[in-house]
């Protein structure tokens, strides 16, 4: 084999997958930070302002509102969908009967897509033909059966959380349980004989043993949380995209991109999103590097 | 004291799991009754099954119907799979095998792509694919979603030929094969299980889209799925929600098919696609 050969081919093997890498993820990368400096409707020639959009995003109510939603649906995810899946995982790695049926009952709405959840469930939660406020009237229990689910200013985020939850929880639940796999056995059979009770192995035992998946987790949830969009936008967006009660950062950088051509604005939208989710995003590929080397 | 233990957790699997299948249980018994019996009551099992609502969805109520849509997802989902393994098999394979100058720096600035979501890059691709003539393309999708997934698809086939020995390539060399022989003939055959994973994994993320396609796509004739039924439910009210239940099932059984025969890969995979999720 000649050496050239060889070199020429690397080349190659490695141009063009970076080209393409770089073309379509970093030069957009550094696109969006330029923009988000100008004042541009997409036509012409931006004009350059330097930090205008983020002094004025910074006074913006509706940002803040959108900001606040995503760290909403944050916590909400780390009470519920963390502890929940994880408690699940428990259940279903005791290996009882038929716990590959359960297993893969959770994860089915795993491979279905969000924004189809999404309008399915738009349907079920319909006030009017919707199964669960005709369940209401069935037995009589006024609130169900008045109940808005999306169009109520306190439910619409509730709501909309808990079917992200119905989507996710499996999800979570197995990367718990390939985490639980990991595990040597022999350490709760020892636990077991010296009389732990079932609480004691989990909190002293498996939930230590656990820690980097806890955080691995964590982080997923983290980004998770913060790029939130086609959910929203299926299920409560109305003409000119959801209301405060529901805007997230992803929804409110589309209204004002999309619909009012604000690309500047938009884009220091898109910048802040890029700097909260990157810096998570950095911490877990030093997981990733971290998990590889083993 | 097991049985009790056993108990205890049926008493909170089964319900559970009727919480997950009855929404979807819901839709299907739905997507087969007439209207008027929809109307009447949306528990009732349906008194004949009215398989027409799937031929109306497909065909189309008005102007486009899933047929169009369906097409467009499976050529989008395919040319991007078949772009994006190539790429990735390519540059995996010369990261795990050659170890020149720079190399380490270079597969770092690859993989710090993982931290960036596409949803902020989406002004700017708008842009460029404006500039470039392909918005409203197909290839303004699949450029997004191979570009998105080069560092994960890297990343999963650079570990699968690290683990893969190298005894075989030698032996090869010294029967006189080159490097370019080597990579098709031998390598890439022995690649099934590292690119099964990885197409099970992107078919997903792809196949499921509605963000890009919903923002590159303004032509309803290449709609893609989540796309085109969106519309019937945000701008064509007036078809019947039989036929919209009937829309979602055909749009969920490519998924629900491909659940069933790549289960174990989607298993494994998640844990290792968890970090591009």
């Amino acid at each position: 084999m000649s050496m050239n050969s060889s070199k020429y081919l690397l080349a190659l093997f490695i141009g063009v997958p970076l080209l393409f890498y770089s073309f379509i993820v970093i030069f957009p990368l550094f696109f969006t930070i330029y923009i988000s400096l100008t004042v541009w409707e997409g036509v012409g020639e931006p004009i350059f302002v330097g930090l205008q959009n983020y002094v004025k995003l910074f006074q913006d109510q509706m940002f803040y509102s959108s900001l606040v939603n995503n760290l909403t649906i944050f916590v909400a995810e780390i009470a519920f969908r963390l502890t929940i899946s994880f408690f699940l995982a428990l259940l279903i790695y005791e290996k009882i009967k038929g716990w590959q049926i359960f297993r893969n009952i959770f994860f089915l709405p795993t491979v279905m897509s969000m924004a189809i959840i999404g309008m399915m469930w738009r349907l079920i939660l319909d006030p009017i033909s919707g199964p669960l406020n005709e369940f209401g009237r069935y037995i009589g229990w006024s609130w169900l059966a008045q109940a808005q689910w999306l169009y109520d200013k306190y439910l619409a985020l509730p709501t909309v959380i808990f079917v992200g939850l119905w989507r996710w929880i499996g999800f979570t639940m197995v990367i718990f349980l390939g985490g639980l796999q990991t595990l040597n056995p022999e350490f709760f059979d020892a636990a077991k004989i010296d009389g732990a009770s079932w609480w004691k192995i989990v909190r002293h035992i498996i939930i230590p043993l656990l820690t980097p998946i806890f955080a691995l987790n964590f982080i997923l949830l983290w980004s998770h949380s913060m790029k939130i969009f086609d959910i929203i936008w299926v299920m409560t967006s109305k003409g000119y995209g959801p209301l405060e009660t529901t805007s997230v950062l992803t929804t409110y950088l589309f209204v004002n991109a999309f619909r009012f051509k604000q690309f500047g604005y938009a884009s220091a939208i898109a910048t802040i999103l890029l700097a909260i989710t990157s810096v998570v995003g950095v911490i877990q590929l030093r997981f990733w590097g971290g998990r590889e080397r083993v | 004291m097991y049985s009790r233990r056993l108990i205890i957790a049926y008493i909170i699997l089964i319900p559970l799991s009727i919480v997950v299948l009855y929404p979807v249980f819901w839709t299907v018994i739905n997507s087969l009754k007439s209207e008027r019996e929809f109307i009447l009551s949306t528990f009732s099992l349906p008194s004949a099954l009215h398989f027409e609502n799937y031929l109306m969805a497909w065909s189309g109520p008005q102007r486009t119907g899933l047929s169009i849509y369906f097409m467009n997802s499976v050529i989008v989902t395919g040319i991007t799979l078949i772009i994006l393994l190539m790429l990735s098999a390519i540059g995996g394979y010369a990261f795990a095998r050659f170890n020149f100058k720079g190399s380490s720096i270079l597969l770092s600035y690859i993989l710090i792509g993982l931290a960036f979501p596409a949803h902020a890059m989406i002004i700017p691709l708008v842009v460029i694919y404006n500039a470039l003539g392909i918005l409203n393309t197909y290839w303004s999708l699949i450029l997004t979603f191979v570009g998105f997934n080069i560092p994960f698809g890297i990343l999963m086939m650079r570990s699968f030929f690290i683990s893969f020995p190298k005894e075989i390539e030698e032996a090869a060399l010294i029967d006189g094969c080159s490097t370019a022989q080597i990579f098709w003939k031998i390598v890439l055959p022995l690649t099934k299980p590292a690119v099964t994973s990885l197409s099970v994994l992107t078919f997903l993320t792809v196949w499921n889209d509605f963000l890009f396609s919903y923002v590159f796509i303004t032509d309803r004739n290449l709609w893609t799925l989540p796309r085109g039924i969106f519309a019937f439910i945000g701008e064509e009210q007036e078809i019947s929600w039989t036929v919209i239940n009937a829309a979602f099932i055909i749009s969920i059984i490519p998924t629900l098919l491909f659940y069933m025969l790549f289960q174990r890969e989607l298993m494994r995979g998640t844990t290792a696609g968890a970090l591009k999720a």
